[in-house]
């Protein structure tokens, strides 16, 4: 098993929803999927915030959670990781900032767009690994399936 | 859907626990199998001595070699603790000013005290995504388990069916326990 992997190594996809978003639909989607946050866009494609697990434990405390969204308890500083750093340096990341994902956010043609999430289940699953090909959908380099082509008109 | 609004209604009765000298690559296996957030660190006497979070064992990568870093060198002596009979909005503020996503609750008997329950960030994100109480059936005090001699029956038939293999050689006599 190779111990100097690096962010990008890891990475996994970074999941979106939209601001009016409500919380019990953020939290099954949470649970659905076993993420730590997801990104809020807005209209535009932007990114606007995140809603990871403190976010949503925060508005189950509200009295209102009935009729709060995404917006209202999304934390607008996204927490970002560059790809190129070791693991190791990652950890000691979310360890200083208390977050539990870091998400890598390129700049394309003006907009800001999450382009993959590194979290503590993805460092759990390089701790459990046994061997590299238990970690071979992960990562940058992974092998994605070709985007299916609209039919031809 | 039946209102919940203690810890008790929501927690979930028994801990996992590991021996001191588990090792984090096990650790993080049963974490992702299933999706526990601690385990509770037993000594040789049974004794509660600490609790490996998800916090803890993300920092084996400060080890030089992470995956062989064992549960004693990672966990963490105090085991954070909340009584069962407050309110489920303060256990959550409780446990976010304490930046903590699991808390024990402990249980007294013949003079030890143990970890015997346990609520996490993960059961106020199913209290919030619940539609019915049929969703939360499995959490509470209230939820259905097995009794210890059923638990033991099943641990019974399973380790038997893992010695025999799945054909089960030698399928249960007339007059069996269940």
């Amino acid at each position: 098993m190779s111990e100097r992997l690096l962010v990008r190594d890891l990475i996994g996809p970074a999941v979106t929803c939209a601001p009016e978003l409500p919380l019990a639909e953020v939290a099954r989607l949470l649970l659905a999927r076993d993420l730590e946050a997801v990104i809020v866009l807005n209209r535009d494609g932007h990114a606007v915030g995140m809603v990871s697990q403190d976010e949503l434990i925060a508005g189950y405390g509200r009295p209102n959670r009935e009729t709060l969204t995404a917006e209202d308890v999304m934390n607008e500083r996204i927490p970002q990781v560059r790809p190129d750093l070791p693991l190791a340096a990652a950890a000691q990341i979310m360890r200083d900032l208390g977050v539990r994902a870091l998400f890598v956010m390129p700049q394309r043609g003006g907009i800001t767009y999450p382009a993959g999430m590194l979290s503590y289940r993805q460092l759990l699953r390089h701790l459990a690994a046994r061997s590299d090909e238990e970690l071979n959908d992960l990562g940058i380099n992974v092998v994605r399936q070709p985007t299916p082509r609209s039919p031809a008109r | 859907m039946s209102e919940r609004h203690l810890v008790r209604d929501l927690m979930t009765v028994g801990v996992p626990t590991c021996a001191p000298d588990t090792p984090v690559s096990e650790l993080a296996r049963l974490m992702l199998e299933r999706n526990v957030e601690g385990v509770i660190v037993l000594d040789h006497e049974g004794h509660a001595v600490g609790v490996v979070t998800q916090d803890e064992l993300i920092q084996a990568y400060q080890h030089d070699a992470p995956h062989t870093v064992t549960a004693e060198a990672l966990m963490r002596e105090d085991v954070p603790e909340l009584p069962p009979d407050i309110p489920l909005i303060a256990a959550a503020q409780l446990m976010r000013d304490q930046r903590v996503r699991v808390v024990f609750l402990t249980h007294n008997a013949a003079g030890i005290t143990y970890p015997a329950a346990m609520l996490t960030y993960r059961h106020f994100l199913r209290h919030l995504a619940a539609r019915t109480d049929a969703d939360l059936a499995d959490l509470g005090i209230h939820a259905r388990r097995l009794s210890p001699m059923q638990m033991f029956l099943q641990k019974r038939e399973a380790a038997r069916r893992r010695r025999l293999g799945p054909t089960g050689a030698a399928s249960p006599r007339q007059g069996d326990l269940p």
